[in-house]
């Protein structure tokens, strides 16, 4: 729209630079022709009167004088002058709303292109956000799936581990119990088997030896028989 | 086997050989016809065979009469093999052996061994039977009711545990 403006502003000034010089070129033309006419009107004026020609006549060739007399060529200098001042007023004022009208365009422009860019960065900060945001979202998935699976895991490990260690624990018990008798049975003999006098033991021993009499006397007659 | 009566010193296989070699002895003496040098060494054992057998071992037929004794000891007399636990005393020995040659065999014979880890008491091997009047199998006897008397004092302290 601005340029449009600014278009047919400058149309419109050369269209009056070509008006202007149009005219002063015409002014230069015209000159001549007009002064040789007016000689040939004056030379034939004086013919008429001379010859005695009608009043109607004399009084065009006055006005033709007049006019001759009135846009002599300091008036048209100053015309053309006053039409040059009045160019370069019209030139400077259009100069000045073309710049002023540049600098408007420039700076919506300006607002335009930011607009613009703000726009498309805001576009493509809200594309790249949903894609983080997406990403963020997956991951926060597979962390927590991860998270899942781990503790699953760890409670079906703790658990093997508590009945392992229960198991484990059943076994040495067991296995204490079993073997805790023979260990009491070596700790005595080992401890007493030195303190005990034979001479204390002698009654008991003649107390086996009575018990098993038969098999002992039935033994030693098989081995002298 | 001769009519001859076997002392309780007398008890094992190896003082039996000890009197052979001391019969042995005497007999070479006595045969050589040579009194001169020194007699030999009559050792309480044999002093007390001839003194309750009333044999003179001066003299060669006494002496004979304890040779075949002697040698049929070590033919036939049955031997019993005893262990203890450490070295047995004499008196016990002497007991053993009174008992046996009184209940068994009057002319038995031991063999003492030494087996530290019964501990206590004595085990007997015949010809082919074994008899353990031991310490250890008086213990192995009863383990059970050990092990019996340990389980219940390990479920009585788990229990405390759990308890506290």
């Amino acid at each position: 729209m601005d340029l449009v403006q600014v278009a047919l502003i400058l149309v419109a000034a050369v269209t009056a630079g070509l008006a202007i010089y149009w005219l002063s070129l015409s002014g230069k033309s015209d000159k001549k022709p007009k002064d040789k006419q007016a000689k040939k009107n004056s030379k034939h004026g004086h013919s008429l009167l001379k010859h005695g020609s009608s009043t109607g006549a004399n009084v065009t060739d006055a006005a033709d004088d007049d006019v001759e007399h009135l846009f002599n060529n300091e008036f048209r200098e100053e015309l053309k002058n006053r039409g040059r001042l009045h160019f370069e007023k019209v030139i400077n004022e259009n100069a000045m709303f073309l710049q002023q009208d540049l600098r408007l365009t420039t700076s919506q422009l300006n607002d335009y292109m930011k607009q613009e860019i703000k726009k498309v960065l805001q576009e493509e900060f809200s594309k790249y956000e949903e894609s983080i945001k997406g990403a963020k979202d997956l991951a926060i998935s597979s962390i927590q799936k991860t998270q899942s699976a781990i503790e699953e895991q760890r409670q079906i490990l703790q658990q093997n581990l508590t009945d392992e260690v229960a198991r484990e624990k059943q076994q040495i018990i067991a296995r204490f119990e079993r073997d805790m008798a023979q260990v009491v049975n070596h700790y005595v003999l080992t401890a007493i088997g030195n303190e005990i006098d034979l001479t204390d033991q002698l009654e008991y021993i003649l107390q086996y030896m009575e018990d098993n009499k038969e098999a002992i006397i039935e033994d030693l007659r098989h081995g002298t028989a | 086997m001769a009519q001859l009566s076997l002392p309780e010193v007398v008890a094992t296989r190896a003082d039996v050989l000890r009197l052979h070699r001391e019969l042995e002895a005497l007999d070479r003496y006595f045969s050589s016809g040579l009194q001169s040098g020194p007699a030999p060494r009559v050792s309480k054992n044999l002093q007390s065979i001839a003194r309750d057998n009333s044999v003179d071992l001066n003299d060669a037929e006494g002496r004979e009469s304890i040779v075949a004794l002697i040698r049929e000891l070590k033919d036939s007399a049955p031997v019993l093999h005893m262990s203890f636990a450490s070295d047995p005393p004499a008196n016990v020995v002497l007991a053993v052996v009174s008992w046996l040659r009184r209940e068994a065999h009057p002319f038995a014979l031991l063999q003492v061994g030494v087996q530290p880890n019964i501990a206590g008491g004595c085990t007997l091997r015949g010809t082919s039977k074994y008899f353990d009047f031991s310490l250890r199998r008086h213990f192995k006897d009863h383990q059970a009711e050990l092990s019996e008397a340990i389980s219940t004092i390990s479920a009585s302290v788990a229990s405390e545990e759990v308890a506290s």
